[in-house]
Parts: structure tokens; C-alpha cells; sequence
């Protein structure tokens, strides 16, 4: 096995796992950077640039700032000829971390990465449109040809996700604030017709759902006949389900509520964003149930403080209507 | 092999004259008819030249005459007589009496072979071919000097799934050593056997022709670049070590063939539409669509046979399905076996028949005029067309089947088999209409009086219908009762199959679920291993029953006793497996965090070259869940352990796999950095 990539493969990893690197290892990620632009001027081949910069991104940008301009450069040149494979490789190896923390330094990397989707559209497969999703909502923007060719790709492939590229698909998009009603409610079809094979991703999407505010008929239909009681849904997922039933606005909310408290108990998982949500909706709302407000404040500890922070930092100065600003 | 290079293997000199004759046979019933005439001047040499020349004459043999074979006594009785021969053998061996030239022993494997391959059972017992397998490794140690006596034993070998580890690196260290031995021949030899076997020394092998075919590829013929192609897909070395890539070499062969597909024969065609079933779906489908458009329009200038019209439907059917044809092909195929049908005799056998109804139904395709027609062409079959899925195409065109199932003559039928009645059964049912409660309950009867052995035969049939009912499933009650009474009458691994067979619907996996729960908490590890056979060895996909009720067995038997190497590699070879168990989510989480647990069972069963193919298998069915990471990182942990001699490149290769996905611990980061440094690899 012998591939020269694999050395800055390596010690870009080693610099990515470890917050504290050593003054020696990162010395030796600089050459081995070093190395890397050398081959950049080496060959002319598009495929083999393309490859180059992969490895080049995976270091973390602190060390890639220096020669950012050069970067780009030969990622304009060579992007054109990417196929559908460099390209998704280029994505793929920017660090999820990396970029959700210097967004401003990968934008000129985005923006050519997704004005140049088409070229690799169309041959694109489906574990590699959610890998490209990803860092897409990880950068958080999406301009108007990508998006829909990229709408088109999923389109494509709608029957060949698994449940679980199904959810993400939703995350990702949901992310990027992309009320997709089209597609969701092609995807909601498919989880109804067999909800049991996205058991455990159901209480996860309904969060996604309620995020966004998707509300449609069928979505009523579903949670309104849903066996909450007997399934086999986990209970860590029940405090989610419980934000979306409100934006229903369905007519049995409450008997639906009931059932969903009655399975939430301590050992529930409990998103601190999610319960105090649900939080604020039932102390309004449901003023005669206060066993509800007292669940949720079980779920966790010192709930008072960490309520009183999450106010402070999500809640307007009308403190006690913004439920629906939130919804 | 040519009839000249396999005569000329043969001594001239002190021949009989039944060997010179049996040399001028020309079918397989020539042979019989002459050992019948006179079996006892059939000594050891007279057999074993007369299996030599059936094995020669297999491949011009029709079908029919091939399928009468297994219960033609003449055959029966020549193939004992070499199995006692071969005891004879060991006895003259035993006392030290000189032994047999090789050539013959090459002979009986590779009659062996053939007939295996060709589904012919041999009469050979196990041990006896166990016994000529040691005689030909000692005699191929004895004198090293013959090269391709040692790949034509390897070669057969493979085929007969023996262990031929220590042949293999033998070949592999011999051809390093002496490249010229690399010829056109043996490649072919070699390639074809690396597909029949799986293991490191294998796939060093499959390495070393995958680097070295180009040598020799200009003198390979275009059906033989066919071959090639389609046994380096087969071999799937994107999922398999030493360097897990796809087959470069196959990249070439495709620019090849891609210029030639016209001038290709129709089963060198047939050939690339195989490999395609096991290439990667990052892997250019432009031969495929070749291939497809060439073999669409030879059929429509009406230039292929019928047989291979059905054979390219079937292989197609096996594709993925954006890799099939499009609805319009489908029906250009169907409107040309809708004028053959009546001219062609080829169908108007009720087997073709039936062949072409199941890849109809597994087309998806609807077409009303092609099911009109074989309705119209089974009227005037001598015997009826007794077959579930051309009731469930008549239903599925709105033709009322009751005539039909009517004109069955029930008595007629019932005293040949049981499976013809179920079938029948199973399109009364499909009626749903309660005046046929009578003779429901009329065929029920004459199918549960059936043996254990044909009540399997029963279920299989009810398994293949794909149509379930309260009928059916009351039928498969009945059944698996008397069959659960009779146990011990049948072979565990029959019994298992059946039993996944059998799980039709919620209710019936119920049932089984509660049987082993109290019958089979205690099966042994042997018994685990039967199980998962039978649970991988189905030619068609699982259905979520079936897949639960395996995994709910597997949780209820002792960890201890499955068998986890072979259970790795079974859902390592079923490609399908992983692509079935990813649509149920909490079966296929549990099953996942289950494995990385027994895995500390038997961390002693791990191979990194097996385990790492499991691994992409996972990955590359697109169902990389959550519990997945965390079973590579164990997996990699205990096969770093265990690791093998000489198998430092696939561990290497396995931590880039973690590497790659932000699964490494720091310390073997640390230490695949310091190895790429010092570039050791």
C-alpha cells in the first residue's frame, strides 16, 4: 500500500482528535503540508489536484490560511473535470468540526464546490448526496442551482434511501431552514406506510418536523391514529413527539399528551432545548396539568438554573408568549 | 481442453481395445450402453477412462439426457465401482504397493468436478475424495517439477470447496518465483478457481492475477476477456483484501469489450451482464447498457435463441434495480416471445413455461397479451400447467382461474405429488370464495397425508407462491405441527429451512418464536451452523419475518454457541442481507450491538481480511447505522489481537478504514502515522 497521501492523511488526523498538539507534530504537519503543495504544481491532471486538495483539507485551517488564495485557485481549475467521485471527495474531507467553527474561512470553498454541482450531478449516489448534505447544512447556505439540482438528485433516488438516509435527508435539510413540503411529504408517506422501520428515528424527525413547522394532513392523520401507548417507540423519543403534537393543532392534542407523559419517565433522554419548549407550551396551555411541568422538571437535574440560563439566552424580553415565536 | 490434448494424455501403448472404443463414443448413453453389455471388463482403467469421456462429452449433452442421468442404474453402478477403486487404492497404498500414475488420479477430480458443478451426484464418498485430494497434494510434493498438473488439481479443488490453502501459496510462490510459468492457460484456470474459494491466500492470488492478466490479456480471445471480466467481479475485491479496490484490470477489459460488443457471443453477453450483479455502483454501467442494447436488438432481428432470451431476463432480474431494463425493453422482449411461443418448441415445454412466469412476475412489469398467450399455449400442454405463479399472473390480469384449476384431474395429480396439490390449493385460495371450503378442505386432507420429507417440499412451494391467506396460512399450522412432531425424522438444516420457509406472515413467525423459545434455548454450536445455512441459502429475499424470527434465535441460544465466524462470513457473502435487514431499524440496531458483543466470545474466530469485508459489506449497502462504528472499532480492536502472520497489510489497510471515518483511537493513530512515515508499507 503505498500512496503518498497517506502520511498527511494520517497526522491531519492525529491534529483532529487531539486539541493540544504538540509543538513537534505540528512542525511536521507543516512540511507534510509542505509536501502536499508541492505536488499540486506536479502534474496537470485534474483527478490528481482534486485528490492534492482533498488531503490538503483535512488539516485544520489555521495551517491552510497561509496559502488559502493558492487553494482555491487550483480548486477553480481543476473542479471543472471533477467527476462525481472527486468531488464528493472534496466535501467529505473538509472536517465536519473544522467547518461549523470557521464557516468564513471554507466560504470561497463552498461557494466553487456548489457552483460547480452540476458537473458532478446526475452520477451522483445516494451515500454520497448525504455526505455532500451534510456539509452543506454544516456551512449553512445553498445557492439557487445546486439546490435544485441537488433536489433533483434526491428526487432520483427517493426509492433507494435507507431509513436512516431518509432522516438525514430531513436533518440537513431541516438545518439549512428548507421547508421542503414537497419531499417531506413523499418521505412521510414512506415512514407511514411502515412506521416500524423508522421506529427509532421517528421521535428525531417529528423534532425536525416541528422545527420547521411542517404540518400537513397525512402528518395529522398519522400522529393523531399513532399508537403512542403500545409501540415500540423508545422513550427518549417521546419528549420530541410531544413538541410536535401542539403545531398539529390536533383535536384529541391533549388525550395524545396524556399517553406521551404517561411513557415519559426519568430515564428518558431529555434534550434540555426540547423539554424547556415543552416546558413553556404546558405551563401555558395546560395550566390543569401541573404532573406534566413536573415530569419534564424531573427529567433534569437542577432544572430551575439551567431553565433560568436557557431563558436568558433564547427568550425575548416578552418572556411568557414567546412560545408560538418559537414554534 | 480439446478432445486432441485430452486423448493424448492417454498411454498408446498396451491400450485395450474397450478404452479405444469408449474414445470413439459420442454421447454419454454410448458409454453406458457399453459398460452394460460387458461391466466386468471394466477394470480400474476401463472406468476411469469411461468417466474421462463423460466428463468430455458433458458439456454436448442435452439437458433431458443429463437430468435421467442421476437415477440411471448403469451410471449408479459405474460410479460405485470408482468409488471402490479408489478404496482399493488406499488398501494397495496402505500396503505399500506401488500407487497409480497421477494422471489418473487428475482424471477422477476432474470428473469429479464436472459432474458436481453440473449437479450429477458422483456416488464418491466424502473421505475418497478426501483421500484422492492427499494422494495428488503428496504426489504434486513428490515431483514439484509439474506446474499446471499442480493448477489443474487446484483448479478442481476449488470447485469441489476443498481446502486448498497450502496449493495456493504454493502456485502463488512458485509463479513469483518463475514468471514465465504466468501463461494464458493458467490464468484462466487460476481465475476461475480464486472465485470458488475465499481466503487470504485466495485473494493474494486474485492480487497477483489482477496485476500480472495484462501479460497475457492480448492472447486472450474476447469470450475469454468475457471470463475474465465476470470472474474478477465476482471475486468483489472492493469488499476484499489485500488492497480493497475494484478490479482495475477490469477497467480495461471493459474499454475492450465496449468496442466488440457486437462480434461477442450471446453467453459471452450473458457473461457481462453476470458481473454486473457483482461490481460496485460506483462502477460505469456503459457495457452493461451495451450489452443490453446489443442483446435487445438481436432479439428483435430475431438472431438469439429462446433459451437465451430467458437466461438474459433471469440475469437481469438479479440486477440492482436502476440496472435493469426499462418498461419499453421489457415489452420489445415480451412481444417476440409471444410470436415464438407456438413456433418454438422450447416453449412448449410446461418447464420454460413456468421459468418465464416467475421472471414475468419478478419483472414487474405488466403485460396482458404474454400471459394470454402462455394461457392459450398451456391449454394444449399434454400434461397441465400446474405452477402458482401462472395463477397469480392470470389473477393479477383479471383472467378467472377457477376453469383451470377445475380441469385438474386431483386424483391423477395427488398420486404424484403433493406439491402439485398444494399449488393447486394455493389458487382455490387465492378464489377467496367459500363455495371451494369443500375442496379446500378435500386437497388439505391428501397434502398432510404426505411424508415429512415431502411436506418440506409442500412448504417450499407455499414459500414460492408469494400469495398468503387464512387458508395458506391454516395449511402452514397443520404443517409445521406434524412437522414439529416428526423432528427427528428429518436433517436439522431441512428442518431449519423449512422453518424460515414457513414464516409467511406475524402470526406464524409467533409461533416459531415460541417453539425456540423452549426447544432450541440448548442447540448446539454445530446445530447454530445449520441454522444460519439455512437461513443464507435462500435464492430468493427474506421477508421481515423470516429475518426477525433468525435474529430472535439467535438471541435465545447460547452466544457461545454460534459459530461467529461463519455467521460473519455468511452476511458478508449474502449481498442482499444487509440491503433487507436496514428496513428494520430496531432488528437491524440490536443485531448490530449484539455482534460487537459476542465478538468478545470469539475473538479467537476473527480474521481481519474476513472481518473488514464484513465491515464494507455494511458500508456499502448505504445502512451504516449508528451501532455500526462501534462494532468496527471492537471488531478492529480483537482482529489486531488476533492478527495473523504476514497479514500486516490488511491491518494497515483495516486502520485507514477507521482513520477515514474518525474511528481511531489516538495511540494506533500515533502509531499508523509513525508507520507512514517510516513508509514500511
Amino acid at each position: 500500500m503505498k500512496n503518498s497521501l497517506l502520511e498527511p492523511k494520517a497526522i491531519s488526523y492525529l491534529l483532529l482528535i487531539n486539541k493540544n498538539p504538540s509543538q513537534e507534530l505540528i512542525e511536521e504537519a507543516k512540511e507534510s503540508l509542505r509536501s502536499l503543495e508541492s505536488r499540486l504544481t506536479l502534474s496537470n491532471s485534474s483527478k490528481y489536484i482534486l485528490n492534492t486538495i482533498a488531503a490538503i483539507f483535512r488539516f485544520p485551517p489555521e495551517l491552510l490560511e497561509q496559502n488559502k488564495e493558492r487553494y482555491l485557485e487550483h480548486l477553480r481549475e481543476a473542479i471543472k473535470d471533477a467527476n462525481h467521485d472527486s468531488y464528493t471527495q472534496i466535501y467529505e474531507s473538509i472536517p465536519g468540526q473544522y467547518l461549523k467553527d470557521n464557516i468564513s474561512f471554507y466560504e470561497p470553498f463552498m461557494i466553487e464546490l456548489l457552483q460547480n454541482y452540476s458537473y458532478a450531478s446526475n452520477r451522483i449516489l445516494p451515500g454520497q448526496i448525504i455526505n455532500i448534505l451534510n456539509k452543506i447544512s454544516l456551512y449553512g447556505k445553498l445557492d439557487n442551482v445546486a439546490y435544485n439540482l441537488i433536489m433533483v438528485d434526491i428526487e432520483k433516488w427517493l426509492n433507494s434511501f435507507k431509513p436512516e438516509q431518509y432522516h438525514m435527508i430531513i436533518r440537513y435539510l431541516v438545518r439549512l431552514r428548507l421547508r421542503e413540503t414537497h419531499l417531506f411529504d413523499k418521505i412521510l408517506s414512506k415512514i407511514i406506510s411502515s412506521p416500524v422501520n423508522f421506529i427509532s428515528k421517528l421521535g428525531e424527525i417529528a423534532f425536525d418536523f416541528f422545527t420547521i413547522n411542517y404540518n400537513c394532513e397525512q402528518a395529522k392523520q398519522f400522529i393523531a391514529t399513532f399508537p403512542f401507548k403500545d409501540s415500540l417507540l423508545r422513550s427518549s423519543g417521546m419528549v420530541s413527539f410531544a413538541c410536535y403534537v401542539p403545531i398539529l393543532n390536533l383535536k384529541n392534542e391533549k388525550d395524545i399528551l396524556e399517553v406521551i407523559f404517561s411513557r415519559i419517565n426519568e430515564s428518558s433522554v431529555a434534550f434540555k432545548k426540547r423539554t424547556f419548549f415543552l416546558y413553556d407550551f404546558v405551563r401555558f396551555v395546560y395550566k390543569d396539568k401541573p404532573e406534566w411541568t413536573q415530569t419534564l422538571k424531573n427529567l433534569i437535574p437542577n432544572f430551575e438554573t439551567e431553565y433560568q440560563n436557557y431563558a436568558a439566552l433564547y427568550k425575548g424580553p416578552n418572556k411568557d408568549r414567546d412560545f408560538v415565536i418559537i414554534c | 481442453m480439446n478432445k486432441t490434448s485430452e486423448v493424448s494424455s492417454f498411454k498408446l501403448e498396451g491400450y485395450s481395445q474397450i478404452r479405444i472404443a469408449l474414445s470413439d463414443t459420442k454421447s454419454l448413453n454410448q458409454i453406458l450402453e457399453m459398460f452394460e453389455k460387458d461391466p466386468f471388463s471394466f477394470k480400474k482403467d476401463e472406468v476411469i477412462a469411461a468417466l474421462k469421456q463423460m466428463s468430455f462429452l458433458l458439456r454436448t449433452t442435452p439437458a433431458y439426457e443429463i437430468e435421467n442421468l442421476e437415477n440411471d442404474e448403469r451410471y449408479i453402478s459405474l460410479s460405485k465401482k470408482m468409488n471402490e477403486y479408489i478404496n482399493d487404492v488406499e488398501a494397495r497404498s496402505n500396503n505399500k504397493i506401488e500407487y497409480p500414475n497421477f494422471l489418473d488420479i487428475e482424471d477422477v477430480l476432474s470428473w469429479i468436478r464436472k459432474f458436481t458443478v453440473a449437479g450429477i451426484p458422483t456416488n464418491i464418498t466424502e473421505e475418497n475424495i478426501n483421500l484422492l485430494f492427499q494422494k495428488a497434494v503428496n504426489l504434486i510434493e513428490g515431483n514439484p517439477g509439474n506446474f499446471h498438473q499442480l493448477v489443474n488439481v487446484y483448479y478442481s479443488l476449488s470447485f469441489l470447496k476443498r481446502n486448498t490453502e497450502s496449493l495456493c501459496h504454493r502456485i502463488l510462490t512458485q509463479l513469483k518465483t518463475s514468471p514465465k510459468l504466468f501463461t494464458k492457460y493458467v490464468a484462466l484456470l487460476l481465475l476461475t478457481s480464486c472465485t470458488q474459494r475465499e481466503s487470504f491466500n485466495h485473494y493474494l492470488l486474485a492480487d497477483y492475477l489482477q496485476n500480472n492478466v495484462h501479460r497475457v490479456l492480448d492472447e486472450f480471445t474476447l469470450d475469454e476477456k468475457c471470463l475474465a471480466f465476470e470472474n474478477f467481479a465476482r471475486l468483489e475485491l472492493h469488499l476484499n483484501p489485500p488492497k480493497y479496490r475494484a478490479p482495475k484490470i477490469n477497467q480495461v477489459i471493459t474499454e475492450e469489450l465496449s468496442q466488440s460488443v457486437e462480434k461477442l457471443s450471446s453467453s459471452s453477453l450473458l457473461k457481462i451482464v453476470q458481473a454486473y450483479e457483482f461490481l460496485p455502483v460506483s462502477c460505469s454501467t456503459y457495457l452493461l447498457n451495451r450489452v443490453k442494447s446489443s442483446i435487445i436488438h438481436k432479439i428483435q432481428a430475431k438472431k438469439l435463441d429462446s433459451h437465451v432470451i430467458i437466461q438474459f431476463l433471469e440475469e437481469v432480474s438479479r440486477l440492482r434495480r436502476n440496472s435493469r431494463l426499462e418498461d419499453h425493453e421489457y415489452i420489445i422482449v415480451y412481444k417476440e416471445i409471444i410470436n415464438r411461443i407456438g413456433k418454438d418448441p422450447y416453449f412448449s415445454q410446461g418447464k420454460t413455461l413456468r421459468r418465464l412466469l416467475e421472471i414475468y412476475l419478478k419483472s414487474g412489469v405488466k403485460f396482458d397479451p404474454l400471459v394470454l398467450k402462455i394461457q392459450a399455449k398451456a391449454l394444449e400442454l399434454d400434461q397441465p400447467l400446474i405452477s402458482t405463479s401462472f395463477y397469480r399472473a392470470l389473477l393479477q390480469t383479471g383472467v378467472d382461474i377457477r376453469k383451470i384449476l377445475e380441469s385438474h384431474h386431483l386424483h391423477e395429480i395427488s398420486q404424484n405429488s403433493p406439491t402439485n396439490l398444494v399449488k393447486i390449493y394455493i389458487g382455490y385460495s387465492a378464489l377467496n370464495d367459500e363455495a371451494f371450503n369443500p375442496k379446500l378442505d378435500e386437497l388439505r386432507e391428501k397434502i398432510l397425508a404426505a411424508t415429512p420429507l415431502q411436506l418440506t417440499k409442500v412448504i417450499t412451494s407455499i414459500s414460492e407462491a408469494g400469495i398468503i391467506n387464512t387458508s395458506i396460512e391454516k395449511l402452514i399450522y397443520e404443517i409445521n405441527d406434524i412437522l414439529i412432531r416428526t423432528t427427528k425424522s428429518l436433517d436439522s438444516y431441512v428442518f431449519f429451512k423449512t422453518m424460515f420457509r414457513s414464516c409467511q406472515n406475524s402470526n406464524i413467525r409467533k409461533c416459531w418464536i415460541e417453539y425456540a423459545e423452549t426447544y432450541l434455548k440448548n442447540l448446539s454450536k454445530e446445530s447454530v451452523g445449520k441454522l444460519i445455512d439455512a437461513f443464507f441459502n435462500f435464492r430468493d429475499t427474506h421477508t421481515f419475518d423470516q429475518i426477525i424470527l433468525f435474529h430472535r434465535i439467535l438471541e435465545i441460544v447460547d452466544p457461545k454457541n454460534i459459530p461467529f465466524r461463519k455467521l460473519l462470513l455468511a452476511i458478508k457473502h449474502e449481498r442482499k442481507y444487509f440491503l433487507e435487514i436496514s428496513w428494520l431499524d430496531v432488528v437491524f440496531q440490536k443485531f448490530l450491538t449484539n455482534l460487537t458483543t459476542w465478538a468478545d466470545l470469539h475473538k479467537d474466530d476473527l480474521r481481519a481480511f474476513e472481518v473488514y469485508g464484513m465491515l464494507k459489506r455494511l458500508e456499502y449497502s448505504g445502512a451504516y447505522i449508528h451501532p455500526a462504528p462501534k462494532l468496527a472499532k471492537k471488531l478492529y480492536e480483537l482482529s489486531k489481537a488476533n492478527q495473523e502472520e504476514g497479514a500486516s497489510s490488511i491491518m494497515n489497510s483495516f486502520t485507514f478504514y477507521l482513520l477515514d471515518r474518525g474511528l481511531l483511537e489516538y495511540k494506533d493513530a500515533l502509531q499508523f502515522y509513525e508507520l507512514t512515515k517510516s513508509r514500511t508499507f
